[in-house]
């Protein structure tokens, strides 16, 4: 390890950082196996109602493989996961992959179109501002930014996407209410996904702006006489994608719970809007698999970012190891 | 309770502190006024519009909408206050203990809190609605524990902070208990922000929350909040939507109450460090005072040979913040010229603004600042209205600038190839490969080992020195007429000081480009310049060729020379000091600026600024009362107290 | 021996590949009212060396005694340590909260004076330190850097220590503060007679404040002599390249004793045999015949030679 911290510092991060991906994912699996055999009684008993008979839950319980040792039971959920079979769902009465095949590609639509947005607006909007309001100046245009973007960070998704939905789809009628229908039924679900975030991380993208443009490097920079093109983009921005990215990683992870609560709302068909049913109807196969694949999306995008920040930032690279 | 009062009085502050008051009225109130009529079931008044009698409208049991929002005001709240609290009291204990940890045991749960900060509270809360439950308890719990991440990796970072600090290590010399030092100095110390904190965040466990209520997996029937109210009302949109409205609003007015507040509450606490501000009487001595007029043309410096054109060519030089307030003047009256491939140098300790006179030369001045000057000519050409493509290229390639801190002078994120080539590619239209050959033919120059391997190599790959001198082979890549450094060997250690002075120096012989050397440091600027400025208060007080700077006249000038002892000091004699503050640049005294700690300053000083007189060839001093050549300064100094 | 003795001091941090000794097997003396200075460059360990004497590290080996018993058996409870230090940053080195008064106070509980001795003591010691008793209710943020600086040396002074640490006390300061604060400090140990160890990068600082000037490099001592003595002829290649590197208004500068490198290696990595021969302008890469440097460390048998410099050819 030693010999090639030496040589390849950045090789060496990658390789904790792909460790410590893969050690969470492990865990986040036994966390998703332990969860329904923490529940307080009998999971099946709660699950099946006070009415169903001593036959029926042990039926029940025999399908769901609860009978067995704990580990035992381990490992045939280790060995499920890696074929892919996740158990049938008790209220869809459908295996629960054929259900996250069909709905998975719906969030990751909206979420990953939310997240581009996000990200689009709040660089662009943030670096604009940030280099028209350097130094005090254009404090009203500075004071309105600030002020509609606060206003929108504390806007909640779900009253947000209330609120466009009475606004455009009752009042205007121009963009349908709910369901996944053509392109402009997405319009909704993505921007109140994305608002919030983007709100918040424009204010980011302004505030490092700023301090990027107070540094030695951008005097130095300054004094070469390049073209203000060069100037932002070459000098500024790179500086700027750190934090960015940090907070940016961040957006997109709450981005995946926020969907939770925008699909509700627009009666999405995605994993989020199921999860909820599933919890409400104590549908444990479903909740399980889709709290893994949820917690592995969370772990998937740090580590993504981790990655990408390493490259971005060389520095960081050999600061965090 | 100062601090409180400040906050108020700000205009964010006083709404976040009316929104939050009005919220904590219906906490109190909302139950006990609203509470019956919320509860009154009306089986002929399901479901109906907003009217006089209930202007929301009513619910499927025909309860007023209106009233349930104010009644449930504290349930909502208290949950958040609930969630926020067992966040806190689980973060912040984790994270100050973490900071005064053994280093393993430090890195591992800094780890662990890296980690779960990162991690969604909803997804916590689905998790614990599956063990617990689905309920307000489990809720709490998770959007609690959820935010406990947070606040751990806050109170560490602060407390870490506050550990790395020298008075802590000073007490503990002092033989205070580790107890003492934990209430005494650390936590006093965080004590603020992480208060700060955990108020702002009541907000966001409010939003929280009411996303949990409003999936369902929040209160419970019959119990009702904010989410809950605002989940019921969405299935009548169509119809009523007043009906979930009204709940949203009350979300996002709370929410936005507990951020004007914090954000206020911040700005506060954060500006105990600012500076005072003149008063208006001060300020308006300041427009009076005699810089302020367009500067009286003074004879040009006579430094600068005869029959050659001054490379640089500055007089009455001024610097302003007008948009400050109250507006300052930290340089005035600045005047000197340059000749081909002379080094001048101007010293001047912290606030004297020779910094902003090189940046004003240069027109790097920082936004809000404003130069003028009665002329400002490089190559002869006038630099306030010289523009264009011809400018850039020049000032781009002939005006190179070498800052203090070569740390920071080189952009991070850049390999040094791109930012050593891209002026020549930019301005001279260099191909790259061969502004690249160049780029390494210079770092070669500069005494460089491997110039085509560091080209590939970022800032933070080479040392303290190395950096410094690639800033400066960056100006050698066009030939350079005037180079400007500014402090440039103070954060060297003394053998690579030398070795920087001595690059310059040998490029001031093979280049012939003038230079500009700025330093606090008499000493340093006496082995490279041959004639140096003396400024204070933004004023040069002495310009003299260097060989006369050892019997400096001005006594600000003498003090800089004497106060720093050097290998020939007499041990047994005390060093030249001088009483008092240097004048703040908005707050400058209508005389000489160093009259009020100038021990031979007379009633004139005090009242007139004295002129630049020349007291030999090539010296000039601005004083009344200058020191002879042989006098020294310490003498006349006996040390005073305040 | 009364005073501050060091033996074989060695102080190091972590572990593996970024393990560093920062001070390698120290041997220094502060005897009783004395001043003795410690110059090196950033890296050389004078820090750490400083933290480890009065205990804010512990050394990995070797002895520090003061009096001719060991440090750590000095120390009580709740007594101040009998060595203080004066920080090198005033803006860090009082706690932002707590007035001069405050400060002081703390650093006057062993006293365990009254209400009206505790007055009338914190007013002796700003006096002391030349600061006007209106300091005393102010904050560190209302006060100078200069200013600061003298409530730091105040505190220390309060624990009536017997040897006081002055780790880069002015190199924090402005100019004309500088001066005022070394007239201070060597003002206040005439009159108290406490000894005291000056750190600094600066060598014309030290040799105008302390009577016996150590210098220090890669976390060895390589020379120590009366300050006058190691100015006038150093023994050392290492004391000469900084003498000859310090800048001095009137003087051209001297060339003929610079350094080969102007920058010191990693002190993670230091080279082996003597440390100074990547750079030494006479060792090994100027003159082949003096191979000896290359292989064979010159710190041993170091007390034989004049200045104790750790040079094989420190007598030439």
């Amino acid at each position: 390890m030693n010999g090639l911290r030496q040589r390849h510092p950045s090789l060496e991060f990658y390789a904790r950082r792909s460790l410590r991906f893969v050690l969470s994912l492990l865990a986040m699996v036994i966390v998703s196996f332990a969860m329904i055999r923490v529940i307080p009684g009998n999971p099946v008993r709660a699950q099946l109602g006070i009415t169903a008979t001593e036959q029926e839950i042990r039926i029940r319980t025999r399908e769901l493989g609860l009978n067995q040792s704990l580990l035992s039971q381990l490992w045939t959920y280790l060995g499920h996961l890696f074929t892919g079979h996740l158990g049938t769902s008790i209220t869809l009465q459908e295996p629960v992959s054929n259900i996250i095949a069909t709905r998975l590609p719906n969030t990751l639509e909206i979420a990953s179109m939310a997240f581009l947005v996000t990200m689009v607006l709040s660089i662009s909007a943030g670096l604009l501002l940030g280099a028209f309001t350097n130094g005090g100046r254009h404090p009203r245009t500075e004071l309105s930014f600030t002020a509609t973007t606060g206003l929108l960070v504390t806007i909640p998704e779900f009253v947000l996407a209330v609120l466009l939905q009475y606004v455009f789809g009752v009042k205007l009628g121009i963009l349908p209410i709910a369901e996944k229908s053509g392109w402009t039924s997405y319009i909704m679900p993505v921007a109140s996904l994305s608002i919030p975030p983007a709100a918040a991380l424009s204010r980011l993208v302004r505030v490092e702006t700023l301090n990027a443009l107070g540094r030695d490097y951008m005097r130095t920079a300054r004094s070469k006489r390049l073209p203000a093109r060069l100037l932002y983009l070459r000098h500024v921005l790179p500086n700027v994608l750190t934090a960015t990215l940090t907070l940016g990683g961040l957006l997109l992870v709450g981005l995946i719970a926020g969907t939770v609560l925008v699909e509700t709302v627009f009666a999405w068909p995605g994993i989020g809007s199921t999860i909820v049913q599933a919890i409400e109807q104590k549908d444990y196969p479903l909740i399980q698999a889709l709290v893994l694949l949820l917690g592995s999306m969370v772990l998937f995008v740090n580590f993504v970012v981790d990655i990408l920040l390493g490259a971005i930032d060389p520095r960081s690279a050999i600061r965090t190891t | 309770m100062r601090r409180l009062r400040a906050t108020v009085r700000t205009p964010t502050g006083f709404a976040g502190s009316a929104i939050l008051l009005l919220v904590l009225f219906f906490v109190v109130a909302g139950p006990i006024l609203w509470g019956p009529q919320a509860a009154r079931i009306n089986p002929l008044d399901i479901l109906a519009g907003p009217s006089a009698r209930h202007p929301l409208g009513t619910d499927e049991l025909g309860r007023d909408i209106l009233a349930e929002v104010f009644t449930a005001s504290r349930l909502s709240l208290e949950l958040s206050v609930l969630a926020t609290l067992i966040g806190a009291a689980v973060g912040v204990p984790l994270g100050a203990v973490v900071a005064v940890l053994s280093p393993r045991p430090r890195r591992l749960i800094g780890t662990l809190i890296n980690f779960t900060v990162s991690f969604p509270g909803l997804l916590l809360a689905i998790f614990l609605a599956v063990i617990v439950g689905v309920g307000s308890t489990g809720a709490v719990l998770a959007i609690g524990f959820g935010s406990a991440p947070g606040f751990a990796r806050l109170s560490q970072t602060l407390a870490s902070s506050v550990t790395e600090m020298d008075y802590l290590a000073a007490a503990r010399l002092l033989g205070v208990s580790r107890t003492r030092l934990l209430f005494r100095h650390v936590l006093r110390n965080i004590g603020e922000p992480i208060i700060l904190n955990v108020t702002m965040s009541v907000g966001g466990a409010l939003l929280a929350l009411s996303g949990l209520s409003f999936l369902g997996l929040g209160v419970q029937p019959p119990s009702y909040d904010w989410g809950r109210l605002l989940s019921d009302g969405l299935a009548n949109i169509a119809t009523n939507p007043l009906e979930s409205l009204g709940p949203g609003a009350a979300i996002v007015i709370t929410g936005i109450g507990f951020n004007l507040f914090g954000e206020s509450l911040a700005q506060v606490l954060g500006q105990r460090v600012a500076p005072r501000r003149p008063g208006r009487k001060e300020r308006r001595r300041l427009l009076a005072e005699p810089g302020a007029r367009p500067a009286q043309p003074l004879p040009a410096s006579p430094g600068s040979p005869a029959g050659r054109q001054p490379i640089l060519r500055v007089e009455g030089l001024s610097v302003t913040f007008p948009r400050q307030r109250p507006a300052s003047r930290p340089v005035r009256d600045v005047s000197f010229e340059l000749a081909p491939g002379e080094i001048v140098g101007i010293a001047g300790e912290s606030g004297s603004g020779k910094s902003l006179t090189a940046l004003a030369i240069a027109r790097l001045l920082p936004n809000g600042a404003e130069a003028s000057a009665a002329r400002l000519e490089f190559l002869g050409n006038d630099m306030f209205t010289w523009r264009g493509a011809e400018a850039s290229r020049i000032l781009g390639t002939k005006l190179p600038m070498v800052f203090q801190d070569p740390m920071t002078s080189l952009n991070p994120a850049l390999h040094l190839g791109i930012q050593l080539t891209e002026a020549s590619q930019v301005h001279q239209g260099t191909p790259r490969r061969q502004a690249l050959e160049r780029a390494a033919e210079r770092l070669r120059a500069v005494r460089i080992d491997r110039p085509d391997e560091r080209l590939c190599q970022y800032p933070h790959e080479l040392s303290g020195g190395q950096r410094q001198r690639a800033v400066i082979a960056m100006g050698l890549m066009g030939e350079p007429r005037l180079i400007i450094a500014d402090e440039p060997t103070t954060a060297l250690d003394t053998t690579v000081q030398r070795q920087v002075l001595a690059i310059f120096r040998e490029l001031s012989e093979t280049t012939h480009s003038a230079m500009i050397m700025i330093s606090h440091d008499v000493a340093v600027l006496g082995e490279l310049c041959s004639r140096v400025l003396v400024m204070y208060g933004g004023l040069i007080m002495e310009d003299a060729p260097v060989g006369e700077l050892a019997g400096a006249r001005h006594p600000y000038a003498r003090m800089l020379v004497e106060a720093v002892p050097d290998l020939g000091t007499a041990r047994d004699r005390p060093l030249a000091t001088i009483q008092g503050q240097p004048p703040s640049p908005a707050a400058l005294p209508p005389g000489c600026p160093f009259a009020p700690r100038c021990p031979r300053a007379l009633e004139r000083c005090r009242l007139e600024l004295p002129a630049a007189t020349e007291v030999s060839p090539g010296h000039r001093v601005r004083c009344f009362n200058p020191l002879t050549f042989d006098e020294t300064l310490v003498t006349l100094v006996e040390p005073a107290t305040p | 021996m009364k005073g501050l003795r060091l033996r074989d001091v060695v102080v190091g941090y972590g572990h593996g590949s970024s393990r560093l000794v920062a001070v390698d097997g120290v041997d220094l003396d502060v005897p009783e009212g004395q001043l003795v200075g410690l110059v090196g460059e950033s890296g050389s360990g004078k820090s750490s060396l400083a933290r480890a004497i009065v205990g804010l590290v512990n050394p990995l080996g070797g002895t520090i005694e003061l009096d001719g018993r060991p440090l750590s058996s000095h120390g009580e409870r709740k007594r101040p340590h009998p060595v203080q230090m004066v920080f090198q940053d005033p803006d860090s080195s009082l706690d932002p909260r707590m007035t001069v008064r405050e400060s002081l106070s703390e650093a006057l509980e062993w006293r365990k004076l009254g209400r009206a001795g505790l007055r009338a003591e914190i007013g002796r010691l700003l006096e002391l330190v030349q600061l006007g008793s209106d300091t005393a209710d102010r904050l560190p943020r209302a006060l100078s850097g200069g200013q600061r600086q003298r409530v730091a040396i105040a505190r220390a002074l309060a624990a009536e220590p017997r040897v006081l640490v002055a780790d880069e006390i002015t190199s924090a300061l402005d100019v004309s503060v500088q001066g005022a604060i070394l007239n201070l400090i060597k003002q206040l140990q005439g009159e108290l007679g406490f000894s005291m160890l000056l750190i600094s990068h600066n060598l014309a600082v030290v040799r105008y404040v302390c009577d016996v000037t150590a210098v220090m490099y890669l976390g060895r001592i390589v020379e120590v002599a009366a300050s006058e003595e190691l100015v006038r002829a150093p023994r050392h290649p290492y004391s000469r390249s900084l003498l000859g590197a310090l800048p001095q208004l009137g003087t051209s500068a001297r060339t003929e004793w610079l350094a080969l490198d102007a920058e010191a290696p990693d002190p993670k990595r230091p080279p082996a045999g003597c440390r100074f021969h990547p750079r030494c302008p006479v060792g090994p890469l100027a003159s082949s015949d003096r191979q000896l440097c290359l292989a064979e460390d010159p710190q041993p048998g170091s007390e034989e030679r004049p200045h104790r410099a750790a040079c094989h050819f420190a007598l030439d």
